[in-house]
């Protein structure tokens, strides 16, 4: 009950639920959402921490530099590849 | 440094089996196929060389309806998956179960923000480990869609052309593949933490809060 009334809360002001943040993260990080809206999605975010975090890891997910190496190619790969097209053909 | 044939140029000399224009083809396009394939299989050498081979065999088919990188973008997509379903190890985890819930209009779970979860150099590889692990087990059409919008940055409309999916689709895909590894990291940082937790081991419980339920 106390969930739904803070829902409710943020019905009322005019605000996106949870589940519309979830929905709209997608638009909100490529920056498609239009100012008043964002407005809107910020003003949730502030109050409400489940979904600061959610944004945050969604945005790691959604920008994996940090976490995903690339790994050394070897310098000779190219030279290989047409090595083996001349093999092959 | 010679400059590179224009496209056009560069298609013509294909298609009359000119091997200057291959080794081009190989020099401009081989590194940036071996790391779209690398995120679909553990070792995407051959993948990469095959499809250069087929790129060779089928050019005469290409009709330059979309830019030569595409073309070769799909046959690539398409050899690696291809070679992964032959890997009888591989694993695909469904999509639903990692999809947040909701109970009018909440988080049903609450969230944990692992953010800034590894906090040594060890964790970070285990982390980076287990996030390509993630990518590598989406079912076959979202893993594409993250690999090329979020691990090679192309522009939303060429990964649609790859991809041959309305716009709405893909980002759909995206979103879904983005929640389904953010959830699955989740689950394993939580789980790392509880098991250090019960070794009587440091935790990095500093920076893993879990989410007030209001
Ligand atoms: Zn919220």
């Amino acid at each position: 009950m106390i969930r739904s009334s803070r829902t409710w809360m943020m019905k009322l002001m005019g605000l996106p639920t949870c589940e519309e943040i979830e929905q709209f993260a997608y638009s909100y990080l490529e920056e498609e959402l239009q100012l008043e809206q964002k407005r809107k999605f910020e003003r949730h975010l502030r109050g409400c921490r489940n979904c600061q975090r959610f944004i945050h890891t969604y945005r790691q997910v959604a920008r994996p530099e940090r976490l995903l190496q690339k790994i050394p190619l070897d310098p000779c790969f190219e030279s290989r590849v047409v090595q083996y097209l001349r093999e092959n053909h | 440094m010679i400059q590179p044939l224009p496209e056009q140029d560069l298609i013509q000399g294909l298609k009359r089996k000119s091997t200057e224009a291959f080794e081009e083809l190989v020099a401009g396009y081989a590194r940036r196929l071996y790391y779209v394939s690398i995120q679909i299989l553990r070792n995407p050498q051959d993948a990469v060389q095959e499809t250069f081979l087929k790129a060779f065999q089928t050019i005469e088919d290409f009709r330059e309806e979309s830019s030569l990188y595409t073309w070769l973008y799909r046959i690539a997509c398409n050899q690696s998956l291809m070679k992964l379903r032959h890997q009888s190890q591989h694993k695909v985890v469904p999509i639903e179960p990692y999809l947040p819930r909701f109970e009018q209009g909440q988080h049903v779970d609450p969230i944990l923000d692992w953010s800034s979860a590894p906090d040594s150099t060890l964790e970070t590889q285990e982390l980076t480990d287990f996030f390509e692990k993630c990518i590598q087990e989406l079912p076959g059409d979202y893993r594409l869609a993250y690999i090329l919008k979020d691990v090679e940055k192309l522009s939303e409309d060429h990964v649609c052309e790859i991809l041959g999916v309305t716009k709405p689709a893909m980002k759909n895909r995206v979103h879904a593949a983005r929640l389904v590894i953010r959830k699955r990291i989740e689950e394993h940082v939580f789980k790392r933490n509880t098991s250090k937790a019960a070794a009587g081991g440091p935790t990095s419980a500093g920076a893993v809060g879990w989410g007030l339920m209001s």
